[in-house]
């Protein structure tokens, strides 16, 4: 009885009290974020506008150093590679994920979920592993080259390890899940009485592609795109195993100024126009691609 | 040969299922024709087959006496209303009427004309820019309609399309659709299991069973002369009866029911002696009068009322003709002044109901 008691006015106290109530369930999310997201971007921040210690750390002096350092051409470089090959992987995992989510989404009840636990099961394991596995077949005496030599189709090893193609290729293998799930959400959404109408109203299977089963799994697209873009503009492990010192991405220079180099200052000005370029490429795509209906959404 | 659509032996198998068997048909241009029967009995799948969705296992289909059963949907001049109408999400009303004519390739001031057009057919003048979603049941019903009609199609192919609306709404639909239909001369074929829908719009009827086709003809032949038990039923109400055939006389069969009652039947058919024969009688073919009454019509007999049902302009009674045989009859209100004649639960009445009124059925 005194239990019940004391909930029934705790009930009524949040009954009066709307906002407290919000905040209450809000609260472990807020501080999540605020403990493990906020905090670190703001010492960051800060970090960036710092001199380097002398040994290692941080000596707090202000500086406008650290940016001014990126107008170097070798930083600009691997700026570039780093959003070329995040762009050229998204177009690439659409391409390759599109015909994938389409065929699972189409397929029996039986057949879609074994295809979709195909598509999670790498996962199980680590993307470091999956990656090193992916060396022992790009390397010159790996798996591959031996194939093509053995078929007689190369006569000497193609070097395919340490290419900006192998680290695309990385790249796109570890986050493929990441394209097909959305993309299959919105298939999947589909109803199949559209492209009949679609096909009965004299579309062909192009036309009807184009018109009606691109616009109406748009969000799954814009999902996807977002999902690999975002984390593969940040990409280290892959690009450090495929790609070695002569393919560099930007993820990379980070994790080298805040190891090795004990660079953090450096490092967190890269994190940070790494931040500001990803968020403006966001938007802007949001806007280009999504603001039709964006704007159909909002009638 | 002036037939807009034609189905040759046309079979249609899902795996085992036999969805449509052999169903011949041939339907005429500017003709308003229905596919009935209940749900599972393949009218829907008569119906893809002519859209071209499904491709026939046997048979062929021909649309203007072309044979197109190889044909993919959107190489056949046939367009189709769908039961959820499938109006573009991401479309404007214009949006979805204009999809068929860009694909057309219509030069740009022709097509705004026949959108125009289009949607003033369906009086939807002031609903281009919207968004199928931001429109009712009726309204998106239409907009599916001018979508289909603004391509002109040879025949227009209606799935259930006033299935999803209110009783009231459907009614005004159904007499929209069919002066509409009759405006523009373009033949229908329309689906539905509402078998007052199909006889109050339809030129004729088909009316299908288990993938089969049970009869075909014009709504009244359908309810005046059902040719089978399953067509009586399914359309409108039956007293059903049975028995074995006494004597062939020159004008008329007599018939004995297990129940004892003696039948007189038209002399449609040849019958022998001992022929066991069904037929059916319509609710509203009886008459009912006291029991004292006379009356000049053949069949006749004393029953007693078991039930009554009051329903406003008419009254449902359930009358006991012997052990065996209950039937059900329909009586109308009589204007005021006229005779007022009502029975309850228990009076003996004398039941009779003209020869030709007795429809004999085939199986």
């Amino acid at each position: 009885m005194e239990k019940t008691g004391l909930r029934i006015r705790i009930l009524k106290f949040f009954n009066r009290h709307e906002n407290t109530r919000a905040l209450s369930v809000l609260f472990p999310c807020i501080f999540w974020i605020g403990i493990f997201f906020l905090l670190p971007l703001v010492l960051m921040a800060a970090y960036s506008f710092l001199q380097r210690g002398l040994y290692g750390g941080v000596s707090w002096i202000f500086t406008w150093e650290n940016y001014a350092r990126f107008v170097d051409p070798l930083y600009l470089k691997i700026l570039l590679r780093t959003f070329r090959i995040s762009f050229l992987t998204t177009i690439i995992l659409l391409l390759i994920g599109y015909p994938m989510a389409y065929r699972i989404a189409r397929a029996d009840k039986r057949w879609r979920n074994i295809l979709l636990f195909l598509v999670i099961l790498p996962f199980w394991t680590s993307d470091l592993i999956r990656t090193y596995a992916w060396m022992l077949i790009l390397r010159d005496t790996g798996l591959l080259n031996h194939l093509l030599q053995y078929l007689h189709i190369i006569s000497k090893p193609l070097t395919m390890l340490y290419t900006e193609g192998a680290i695309l290729l990385g790249i796109a293998y570890v986050y493929l899940p990441f394209m097909v799930l959305p993309l299959y959400a919105s298939i999947e959404k589909l109803d199949p009485a559209l492209l009949e109408a679609a096909e009965d109203l004299g579309a062909t299977p192009f036309w009807r592609f184009l018109k009606v089963t691109v616009p109406l799994t748009k969000s799954g697209i814009l999902a996807g795109s977002l999902l690999v873009f975002i984390p593969s503009v940040g990409v280290f492990v892959v690009s450090d195993l495929l790609g070695g010192a002569k393919a560099m991405m930007i993820g990379n220079l980070v994790q080298l100024q805040f190891g090795p180099a004990r660079n953090w200052p450096f490092g967190s000005a890269a994190s940070f126009i790494l931040m500001t370029i990803v968020l403006f490429a966001v938007f802007a795509y949001l806007k280009f691609a999504g603001g039709k209906e964006a704007l159909e959404e909002a009638r | 040969m002036d037939n807009s659509v034609e189905l040759r032996g046309v079979t249609k198998r899902f795996g085992n299922v036999t969805a449509a068997d052999n169903v011949s048909l041939e339907i005429r241009r500017g003709e308003f024709f229905s596919l009935l029967g209940p749900s599972g009995c393949g009218k829907t799948t008569t119906l893809r087959l002519v859209a071209g969705f499904e491709q026939p296992t046997r048979g062929e289909i021909l649309i203007n006496n072309v044979n197109v059963s190889n044909k993919r949907p959107y190489e056949r001049n046939v367009n189709t209303v769908f039961q959820s109408y499938a109006l573009f999400p991401h479309l404007t009303v214009a949006g979805n009427i204009r999809f068929g004519l860009e694909r057309k390739k219509t030069p740009k001031d022709q097509m705004s004309k026949l959108v125009e057009e289009a949607l003033d057919l369906v009086q939807l003048n002031e609903m281009g820019d919207r968004f199928p979603r931001q429109l009712s049941g009726g309204q998106q019903q239409r907009v599916a309609l001018a979508r289909a009609l603004v391509l002109r199609p040879e025949v227009l192919l209606l799935d259930e399309p006033l299935g999803a609306l209110d009783l009231k709404l459907r009614k005004a639909m159904q007499i929209e659709l069919k002066s509409l239909q009759e405006r523009i001369g373009i033949t229908f074929i329309y689906v539905t299991h509402d078998q007052e829908e199909a006889l109050t719009m339809s030129d004729r009827i088909a009316v299908m069973e288990s993938g089969r086709l049970a009869q075909v003809g014009t709504p009244e032949e359908i309810y005046e002369r059902p040719r089978t038990r399953f067509v009586a039923d399914f359309i409108g109400e039956s007293n059903f009866f049975s028995g074995e055939i006494t004597a062939v006389n020159e004008n008329n069969f007599e018939l004995k029911t297990p129940g004892g009652l003696t039948v007189v039947l038209p002399p449609d058919q040849g019958f022998s002696v001992g022929q066991q024969v069904q037929f059916s009688v319509r609710p509203e073919k009886f008459r009912v009068d006291p029991e004292s009454a006379e009356t000049d019509w053949e069949n006749k007999f004393v029953g007693e009322v078991v039930n009554k049902i009051y329903l406003g302009e008419s009254s449902h009674y359930v009358i006991a003709l012997s052990p065996e045989e209950t039937i059900t009859v329909f009586l109308k209100k009589e204007r005021t002044g006229q005779q007022q004649v009502s029975y309850s639960v228990g009076d003996k009445v004398l039941v009779s109901w003209h020869r030709d009124d007795s429809v004999i059925l085939v199986e």
